[in-house]
């Protein structure tokens, strides 16, 4: 059976993102502003009276730095065609620089910004790190790359050098917070944040360390701490808005409804998309207040997947999944929820295996990865190839949850392979495990899949399988249960037609 | 304003002060404006026991009086405030004298010119007599050297030596650029720095001291703009010289500065708030400092391919020890060990010369 995200848990582990989108998200804003304006002693004046007597390349470049630095535009401006003007008598940089200020300047007149991480990009950061090695940051971003690129070892090698260049950036140890778990060494993690000093007094990272603990079944070292600073007033509720999250999701898991939901509507009041997504998540387990409005922010793909998901609307769904993917390519929720939505709702198997692929370089050996690849390559009758990619994986050694979904896949190939009987026992097996473990979600979804096969083998059981399927899953009310079983009656949904937008509709923020 | 009509200081045309120098016009700064210019007049002189050039600063006492009064400063305070520096720059004179300094202008003569003046009556007009230069860097840049990179490190060799001087007589220079950078016969192994109007001294409290922000931000060191001022006298002071250093090193390649190459790379809500107001940056210095050091690595990246590959690796190493934004770490690292002086620049003295000598010298070819 294919895994969506929904049944899955969320915890607010923070972004990794490049650092330019990091800093236009405000990642790098200050929690408490500190009063250090300086004066600045302009040096325009006499530089333009200069400029008035006499021109020279030069006199321009000096003009170029100081107006744009001093923010007079039209200054710079005028500077920067006067070198492109003179050609080659210009160094070719300086060129470049002249144009790059005639173009940001009208970009900026357009409202247009952001650059993303690419490999032309990763190739100048390698160039740099050779140039300039103590660049925290540029190891950063080469950790990134490798972890995208599935090169683990080189992605952990590179972190380590950017947190021991700079142990107390916050944009550092939370990206590095985040490589570590995506690495399977939480612990290591939990460390940095720890030996930092700083997570006592951030919030940013003081949620960061919550929620870790939390991954790792731990009580979190700086509960104290993390509570007084979430009811501090000397932060902005921005920056509380992952620490209440986080603190609303541990209150969540340890049954305090009522305490999670004040903690998580604490964090709707100006969330980042983090701790809007962690909302969106919470939002079928914990009573609360979401403003479809704020689905409109930047950057908020996972908030408008999960969002677009309980519409029910989708095909908006796999457009946000597929850019919440873009956001975080190594992150292995946005290719589950992609190939989920293009398996079950639209049997577009081709492109949820090519997504599951890539999402494998950087997740290897992940079971719900391959699981859902298993599924994709079964459906579509290539059983030999599905085979291959579970045949590394022992079903008993892993954890019920993942268990049930490969032996529901099992049972599928089976399926496919005519074994009809032998993929029925292994659909029964599914569902006899997630009872066993208390998972009914699992077991219904198991017996909808069941149910389906029966349906598509056309056997003798079909009614009986589907009957059972439906009143076990009448007990769960999502839009996962609702889409399984209205492509089990009805078969794939038709792809392309516009979707109804009504007021509340969430929208996809233009990137 | 003040009416220059009433005002001694700008009429001294044909004067001979201190029956030595013969004032034989008015100086045109060409719209520079440094500290020193801002209060003082300047004046072309001639030594009338030798013939030679010289230029001479006369503090502009009325014009001074008048700008403090209009901020609000008492004339009391004001007048201290104009004592103080103009006593300050001649003990930076005296103290340049005594360590011999070659590569930073030399003081001819300072004193008294008695005078009228609205307010106070008789009293004395401080002035200063400096060696005079014929040309500065700025414009034989404009005049045609600057592809001459061979001539560009002579230079900043040159100007690496007058500030290991100057620190080596426990003055920071604070406002090193392409203006005050001199040029004597256009020779180029007469170069010398020039205008210590924003200079500190170690030993000798004065009150530039408090300036946050020694120069202009074109040539201010970024930790300046972020509002961060380091504890330690040296890694405020001499490091900022170095930094100014490494950007001369930068702006005589590529004609912009440091400054302005570093916030290119630096995302516009990091830039500082002293520049860009309240969308800027105004937290810890320490937590922008990766993303300026980023920047920085960027920027030598950015000029590796425009640098002739005889000097390229040298260059840009000696550019990022420069130019490094954390204060602590600039300079050059066989320096951090903790027995020699952080911020000498005897290796960098080295290194430019070294450049030199492979763009056109005996290593050449």
């Amino acid at each position: 059976m294919s895994v969506a995200i929904e049944g899955l848990p969320r915890r607010v582990i923070p972004r990794w993102r490049d650092f330019r989108t990091a800093a236009e998200l405000g990642e790098f804003s200050v929690a408490a502003r500190v009063e250090n304006r300086v004066e600045v002693p302009s040096g325009l004046d006499s530089l333009l009276r200069l400029w008035q007597s006499q021109r020279s390349e030069v006199l321009a470049g000096e003009l170029l730095s100081a107006s744009w630095l001093e923010g007079a535009w039209d200054t710079a401006r005028e500077a920067a065609k006067y070198l492109l003007r003179r050609g080659s008598a210009a160094q070719e940089l300086t060129r470049n620089f002249a144009r790059s200020v005639i173009e940001d300047l009208s970009a900026a007149q357009k409202g247009q910004s952001a650059t993303r991480l690419d490999r032309a990009a990763v190739q100048n950061i390698r160039a740099a790190l050779r140039l300039y090695p103590r660049d925290a940051i540029g190891w950063c971003e080469l950790a990134r790359y490798y972890t995208i690129v599935g090169k683990l070892k080189r992605a952990r090698r590179a972190m380590c050098t950017a947190v021991a260049l700079a142990p107390d950036n916050r944009f550092i140890l939370r990206s590095a917070s985040r490589c570590f778990v995506h690495l399977g060494e939480p612990d290591m993690a939990l460390n940095i944040l720890r030996r930092s000093g700083i997570a006592k007094s951030d919030p940013w990272l003081a949620a960061a360390h919550v929620s870790i603990a939390q991954i790792m079944g731990k009580a979190t070292r700086l509960y104290r701490q993390a509570r007084e600073l979430s009811k501090s007033e000397s932060f902005a509720p921005f920056h509380l808005a992952e620490l209440n999250a986080a603190l609303g999701t541990m209150e969540m898991s340890a049954g305090n409804e009522k305490g999670a939901r004040k903690m998580l509507q604490a964090a709707l009041t100006d969330p980042t998309e983090n701790a809007l997504a962690q909302a969106w998540w919470a939002q079928s387990r914990v009573r609360i207040q979401l403003k479809p409005t704020q689905l409109r922010a930047p950057h908020t793909f996972e908030a408008n997947t999960r969002a677009l998901v309980v519409a029910e609307k989708w095909e908006s769904a796999l457009h946000a999944a597929a850019e919440w993917f873009r956001d975080e390519p190594f992150s292995t929720n946005p290719a589950l929820q992609q190939s989920f939505i293009l398996s079950v709702a639209f049997e577009q198997h081709e492109q949820a295996i090519d997504i599951l692929k890539l999402a494998l370089r950087s997740n290897p050996g992940d079971l719900l990865l391959l699981n859902n690849l298993a599924f994709a390559l079964g459906d579509l009758g290539r059983t030999y190839e599905a085979r291959e990619i579970l045949a590394h994986v022992n079903v008993e050694d892993t954890p019920a949850d993942r268990a049930v979904a490969l032996i529901a896949t099992e049972g599928l190939l089976r399926f496919r392979e005519r074994d009809i009987n032998s993929g029925r026992e292994f659909y029964a097996r599914a569902i006899r495990l997630a009872k066993d473990h208390q998972q009914d979600r699992q077991a219904a979804l198991a017996a909808l899949y069941l149910a389906k096969e029966e349906k598509r083998a056309n056997s003798d059981m079909k009614d009986l399988a589907i009957s059972e399927a439906e009143k076990a899953a009448s007990r769960f009310d999502d839009s996962t249960f609702r889409l399984v079983m209205r492509t089990l009656r009805e078969g794939p949904l038709p792809k392309s037609q516009p979707e109804a937008r009504d007021q509340d509709t969430p929208l996809i923020a233009a990137p | 304003m003040a009416d220059d009509s009433a005002n001694p200081a700008e009429e001294l045309i044909g004067q001979t002060i201190n029956s030595r120098w013969k004032i034989t016009e008015r100086k045109n700064l060409d719209g520079k404006d440094t500290t020193g210019g801002f209060f003082s007049v300047p004046y072309v002189v001639t030594d009338t026991t030798t013939g030679d050039v010289a230029f001479m600063k006369v503090v502009n006492l009325a014009k001074a009086l008048l700008i403090y009064q209009q901020q609000g400063v008492s004339t009391a305070e004001a007048l201290n405030r104009i004592t103080d520096n103009h006593l300050f720059e001649v003990d930076l004179a005296e103290a340049c004298k005594l360590y011999k300094l070659k590569k930073v202008v030399r003081v001819l003569d300072h004193g008294d010119i008695p005078a009228e003046i609205p307010l106070l009556g008789r009293v004395g007009i401080p002035y200063i007599v400096f060696e005079r230069a014929d040309c500065d860097a700025h414009s034989l840049l404009d005049g045609g050297k600057r592809t001459d990179f061979g001539w560009h490190m002579a230079t900043l060799h040159q100007v690496a030596v007058g500030i290991q001087e100057l620190h080596r007589a426990k003055i920071a220079h604070q406002d090193v650029k392409r203006s005050n950078v001199v040029f004597f016969d256009e020779q180029r192994d007469s170069v010398k720095l020039i205008d210590l109007g924003r200079a500190v001294k170690r030993d000798r409290p004065s009150r530039n001291d408090q300036r946050l922000v020694p120069c202009q931000p074109i040539n201010a060191p970024p930790e300046c703009l972020y509002g961060f001022a380091p504890a330690d006298w040296a890694e405020k002071h001499f490091a900022a010289d170095v930094y100014m250093l490494g950007s001369l090193a930068y702006s005589m390649f590529f004609d912009v500065s440091m400054t302005f190459a570093l916030l290119r790379e630096v995302p516009p809500t990091l830039h500082p708030a002293s520049l860009v107001g309240d969308s800027g940056f105004a937290g810890p210095y320490r937590d922008v400092l990766p993303v300026l050091q980023s920047a920085l690595a960027q920027v030598l990246a950015a000029a590796e391919q425009h640098i002739d590959k005889r000097i390229r690796e040298i260059y840009l190493s000696t550019l990022g020890f420069l130019c490094d934004p954390d204060p602590v770490r600039r300079g050059h690292p066989k320096n951090k060990t903790g027995f020699t002086d952080p911020y000498s620049c005897e290796r960098f003295i080295s290194a430019f010369r070294r450049m030199q000598l492979l763009m056109e010298g005996p290593l050449a070819a």
